[in-house]
C-alpha cells in the first residue's frame, strides 16, 4: 500500500499487525478524535480522557487481533472501547464530589464542537434525532447509562423503577434506534 | 443465564451498563450463542453512534502514544529503536528522501512482545526443528546461505516465466515510508527476485531475507550489498506469512540484529 490516506481500515489494522507505526498514525488522524470526544463527554475531566484514548490506541497497537472487521467498523470497534475504558474509569471514582464537579461543568446532551468533521455531523444530527424520538423514559434510561455512565441497576435505582423495565426500556429503545438508523444509512459509525 | 434473560440484557450489556457476576454470565452466553452475538454487534453499533462525536485528533496526544509504543519492550535485549532511510539506489533518484515520521520496529524487539519468544532459538535451528522451511545453506557453518551470486540461479529468463506461470505469487516489500522497494515472484516453492530499489550497502554489510512464521523470523539467506540476482526456496509444509529484510552484518545472523527495513505480506 503506497498511499495510507487510501488505505481501508481493515488494511491498516493489518499493517498494524506488521508493526507499522504509521498504519497506527493514520488509524489516529481518521478516528482519534471521536475516540477522545466519546471519553471527554463521558469523564468531562481532559486529562483522563487523554487517559483513556491512549490505552486505547496503545490496545489496538498491541492486540491488533483484537478488531474483527466482520463484526463491524474499526470506529465502532475503538469507540465501543473508549466508552467501555471510560464508564470504568468513572465507576472507579468514587469521590461524591468528583461527581458532582462534573455533572456541574457537564455539557448539555447534542451542544457539539462546530470543528466536527461533515460526516460527523451528519451521523450525529441523525443520531440526535434518533433519540430524542424515542419515548422519553426509554431515552432517558439510555441516556444515564450510556453517557453518565451508570449501570442499569444504578440507573434503575435513579428512576425508581423496576430493573427489569430499565433493561427493557433500554433494549427496546436500541433497537428501535438501530432500526431509525439503519432506514436512514447510518449503521454505527463510518 | 437462559436464552430469554440473555436478550433482555443485550441493550444495557451493549451500553457497558451490566456489571459483575452478570455480565461474566451474559458474557459466556453470548459467546456460545449466534443469534444473541449477532444482535449484541448490532446494539454495539448503535451505542458507537451514540459516541461519535468527532473532535479534531490532537497531535499533542499522538506524540504521547506513540512515545509508549515500546514501552515494555527489553531495551537491553534489543537493538535500539531508530528511524531507518533505506540506502537509495543511484538510479532510483525519484525516490527522494523524506523526513521520517514513524520509526521502524526492531524486529527482534517485536518478537519479544507479540510473540513472547522464550528461549532464543536459533533462525536455521528453527527452520530445521519445525520442518516448516526449507532453506538452501551455502555455508552451514554461518547458519546462513549466501544466496547471491553462490546460487546464481535467477536469471531474467526464469524470472519472467516464473511471473508468466499461472500460480504464482507477487509479494512486495515496502519501507517505512510505505515505498516499494523490491518485488519477489513464488512459484512452487521457488522465490525470485523480481526487481530492487535496495541501494548498495557498504562492503561490510548485506541485506538479508527473512521469512516470518508464527510471528518468528526465519532466515532464508543473504542478499548481498547490492541485490540483483537473488533465489531461494520455501518449500515445507507451512509458509511464511511475511517477508522482511534487515540489514546484517556481511556474514549474516542467525537471528535479526538491526530494525526491518523493508517488509511485505505475501498472500494466497
Amino acid at each position: 500500500m503506497d498511499q495510507l490516506d487510501e488505505a481501508g481500515d481493515a488494511q491498516l489494522v493489518t499493517m498494524i499487525g506488521r508493526y507499522h507505526e504509521g498504519a497506527l498514525a493514520e488509524v489516529y488522524r481518521r478516528h482519534g478524535g471521536a475516540v477522545y470526544g466519546l471519553a471527554r463527554k463521558i469523564l468531562v475531566n481532559s486529562a483522563e480522557a487523554d487517559d483513556v484514548t491512549q490505552d486505547v490506541f496503545l490496545r489496538l497497537w498491541n492486540h491488533p487481533d483484537r478488531f474483527d472487521p466482520s463484526r463491524g467498523s474499526l470506529r465502532s470497534f475503538l469507540l465501543n472501547d473508549s466508552h467501555g475504558r471510560a464508564v470504568d474509569l468513572i465507576r472507579s471514582l468514587n469521590s461524591r464530589r468528583a461527581r458532582e464537579e462534573r455533572e456541574a461543568h457537564r455539557s448539555p446532551v447534542g451542544v457539539y464542537d462546530l470543528q466536527h468533521r461533515v460526516w460527523d455531523l451528519a451521523v450525529a444530527e441523525e443520531v440526535q434525532r434518533a433519540l430524542t424520538s424515542l419515548p422519553p423514559e426509554e431515552r432517558e434510561a439510555i441516556e444515564l447509562a450510556y453517557f453518565q455512565g451508570h449501570s442499569y441497576v444504578k440507573v434503575a435505582e435513579i428512576l425508581g423503577q423496576p430493573e427489569g423495565t430499565i433493561k427493557s426500556r433500554i433494549r427496546n429503545g436500541m433497537r428501535r434506534m438501530r432500526s431509525t438508523l439503519v432506514a436512514v444509512g447510518v449503521q454505527g459509525a463510518e | 443465564m437462559t436464552h430469554e434473560e440473555a436478550q433482555e440484557l443485550l441493550g444495557a450489556y451493549a451500553l457497558d451498563a451490566v456489571d459483575g457476576d452478570e455480565r461474566a454470565a451474559l458474557e459466556r452466553h453470548v459467546s456460545e450463542c449466534v443469534r444473541c452475538a449477532s444482535e449484541l454487534d448490532g446494539l454495539r453499533e448503535v451505542a458507537a453512534a451514540l459516541g461519535n462525536q468527532g473532535e479534531p485528533a490532537s497531535q499533542e496526544l499522538w506524540e504521547r502514544i506513540s512515545a509508549r509504543l515500546y514501552d515494555d519492550v527489553d531495551e537491553a535485549r534489543v537493538p535500539p529503536i531508530r528511524a531507518l532511510e533505506l540506502p537509495h539506489a543511484e538510479h532510483s533518484p525519484s525516490r527522494a528522501p523524506t523526513p521520517v515520521s514513524a520509526p521502524v520496529v526492531a524486529l527482534r524487539a517485536a518478537m519479544s512482545r507479540r510473540a513472547r519468544f522464550g528461549a532464543v532459538v536459533t533462525a536455521v535451528a528453527a527452520a530445521l526443528l519445525v520442518g516448516v522451511l526449507s532453506v538452501s545453506l551455502i555455508n552451514a557453518n554461518n547458519h546462513v546461505s549466501q544466496l547471491t551470486n553462490a546460487l546464481n540461479l535467477a536469471s531474467h529468463n526464469v524470472v519472467d516465466a516464473a511471473l508468466e506461470t499461472p500460480g504464482h505469487v507477487t509479494v512486495t516489500l515496502n519501507d517505512a515510508h510505505s515505498v516499494n522497494v523490491a518485488k519477489f515472484v513464488l512459484l512452487n516453492g521457488q522465490g525470485y527476485l523480481v526487481s530492487s530499489q535496495m541501494g548498495t550497502l557498504p562492503t561490510d554489510k548485506t541485506y538479508q531475507l527473512w521469512g516470518i512464521i508464527d510471528h518468528k523470523p526465519i532466515s532464508i539467506g543473504l542478499m548481498g550489498n547490492s541485490p540483483h540476482e537473488v533465489s531461494f526456496s520455501v518449500e515445507g509444509a507451512r509458509l511464511p506469512t511475511t517477508l522482511a529484510v534487515t540489514i546484517e552484518p556481511a556474514g549474516g545472523s542467525v537471528t535479526p540484529t538491526s530494525p526491518i527495513v523493508a517488509s511485505g505480506t505475501i498472500s494466497a
